[in-house]
This record gives C-alpha cells, sequence and structure tokens, in this order.
C-alpha cells in the first residue's frame, strides 16, 4: 500500500518511515508541506499521515484540499501533531481527518491508528 | 487668607507675568531640553543596543535548532546502521540464547530513534521564542523610530505562524492520547 507521509521535519519523517516499515509493508512518498503532498498525491495512495504546523501549506490546508478533490473525498488520513487540545482535534475532524495522534507518539498507537483506520475502509 | 477665583478671560496682570513667568517658562524649556536629550539617547539603546541584542539572541535560537536537527540526523544514520547490522547479526548461526538479545538490541534501537521526536518538538518551541523576539524587536524599533524619519525594516513575516505550534511541549501527557480517541467513541 502507498502510504503518503507529510511533515516539515525530516526526523519526523525519518521516524514515522521507520515505524511503518516495522508495523507493515508499506510504499512511502514523502513530503515536506501540504503543498508538496499535493504535488505528490496520487489517487493509488491508501493512506496519509500528515503534520499540522508546517510552513507554505499547513496540514489542515492540505486535508481541506485533498478532501474537495473527487480522487481525495475517502483517503484515510491520520493527523500526527503537537496540538492536542479538543478544539484543535475538533477543528481536524471537520477539515476532513479520519485520525488523530498527538505527538510525541509511540509506534504502537501509530500502528493502532493505522489498522483501526484501514479496517474501516475494508468494511 | 482666601484668594478671589480668577477669571481665565480677564488680561494677566505684570506681576504674573514677569519675572517669575519668565522663570518658569525658562524651568519648562531647560525640562523639554533634558527629556529630548532623555528620549534620543534610549532611542540610541534601544535601535544600538536592544534590538541587535534581540536579533542576535534570535540567531542564536535558529543556530540550535539547526545544531539540534543536524544532530538527530546523524543519530538516525547511526541508529539505521547498527540497526542493519543487528539484522545481519540475527541471520547468522547464533548460539539460541543470542536470539533474544538480538531481539533487545533491535528493539533498543527503534526506541532511541522514537525518542528524537524531542528534535521536532524542541525545534518549534525554539521557532516560537525566534517569533516573539523578532515581534519584540520590531515593536521596540518602531517605538524608537517614532516621530523620526528612520525606515524601520518589517520582520514581522519573516516565519510564518502556521510553521510551528506555540503550545508545543515535550512534558509527558500520559491521558492526551486517550482523551483525543475519546472524542473518537474510542
Amino acid at each position: 500500500m502507498k502510504v503518503l507521509v507529510v511533515d516539515d521535519s525530516s526526523t519526523m519523517r525519518r521516524i514515522v518511515v521507520n515505524s511503518l516499515q516495522k508495523c507493515g509493508n508499506y510504499s512511502v512518498v514523502e513530503a515536506e508541506n501540504g503543498e508538496e503532498a499535493l504535488n505528490r498525491w496520487t489517487p493509488d495512495t491508501g493512506l496519509v499521515l500528515t503534520d499540522w504546523n508546517m510552513p507554505v501549506m499547513s496540514g489542515l490546508d492540505f486535508v481541506k484540499a485533498l478532501r474537495a478533490r473527487p480522487d481525495g473525498a475517502s483517503v484515510p488520513i491520520i493527523m500526527i501533531t503537537t496540538r492536542g487540545v479538543r478544539e484543535d482535534v475538533l477543528t481536524a475532524v471537520s477539515a476532513g481527518v479520519t485520525n488523530y495522534i498527538a505527538k510525541p507518539f509511540t509506534p504502537a498507537v501509530l500502528k493502532e491508528k493505522i489498522e483501526l483506520v484501514l479496517s474501516v475502509v475494508a468494511a | 487668607m482666601l484668594l478671589a477665583p480668577t477669571d481665565p478671560c480677564e488680561p494677566r496682570t505684570p506681576r504674573e507675568s514677569s519675572p517669575h513667568a519668565s522663570h518658569d517658562a525658562a524651568t519648562l524649556a531647560q525640562m523639554l531640553h533634558e527629556a529630548t536629550a532623555r528620549l534620543a539617547a534610549q532611542r540610541e539603546a534601544l535601535c544600538g543596543e536592544a534590538a541587535p541584542q534581540l536579533r542576535h539572541t534570535e540567531d542564536r535560537l535558529r543556530d540550535v535548532t539547526a545544531a539540534t536537527e543536524s544532530a538527530a540526523t546523524s543519530i538516525m544514520d547511526g541508529v539505521n546502521e547498527l540497526t542493519a547490522l543487528v539484522a545481519q547479526l540475527g541471520q547468522m548461526a547464533l548460539p539460541a540464547e543470542a536470539a533474544p538479545l538480538v531481539e533487545r538490541l533491535t528493539d533498543g534501537l527503534f526506541d532511541l530513534m522514537v525518542h528524537l521526536q524531542f528534535q521536532d518538538i524542541t525545534s518549534q518551541q525554539l521557532r516560537y521564542a525566534e517569533s516573539v523576539l523578532r515581534a519584540t524587536e520590531s515593536q521596540l524599533v518602531s517605538m524608537a523610530a517614532d516621530g523620526t524619519d528612520m525606515v524601520v525594516e518589517d520582520r514581522t513575516d519573516c516565519d510564518a505562524p502556521s510553521a510551528f505550534d506555540p503550545r508545543a511541549s515535550s512534558k509527558p501527557m500520559p491521558n492526551r492520547q486517550a482523551s483525543i480517541d475519546a472524542l473518537f467513541g474510542g
């Protein structure tokens, strides 16, 4: 499955990519911000993991833009961010995220959320 | 002794306009002169010392961000290389009791890498501090330039606020993910 990982921190991207490799067989495409992610988006992407706070285009704007496209309307999106207050989560849900992980996260939480959102897609 | 109230429209008597009045005017002029000189000195201190110090501190914070990112990348490279070596070790014909040790090594290296998340969080905290310093510097320079023909450089838009979370924190918040999950019905 193709996974799009969006984060402006190269450290975070590597942590997420290594965690993905540990929990399944994923083909990863990386992007540094929302704009780059939209350019790298392909309809065969099965999962999106995105940060919120990024320069150029934030994760929130990226999610809105992706959800506005017919080919991005149903892909599972997990927001992985330092923003963890209730209002932030509700804002992200309104924008179209499928699930939400607070940083710093544990690989177990990442695995659990990935399995959860993919099981809903499969059902 | 009671004094009759004075009518402000009444012409001033010669006794009121001289020599006390001229002395008062001279004192006032001297005070204004001294205040203007103090303001000029403060303006000089703001533009010549405080603002450059703020900018210098901002640069130092940026250096710290770059240094931690570089160090995190090096550590990550090292961890990846060691993980690959441990995997090679696991493929070798080792005594049975070595297998759990290889597994512990692999897991330990992975945990080390996961702890490097601190770098992303601290860099957001530093970017927030940089933005506060930049705004403070901008306000100081604007204040100093007020009423002068000094040209003020606007640096407030150098870093988009969307690039960092002002509330980013590395503090352990054990219930935070559970609270988020509750919003998703979990």
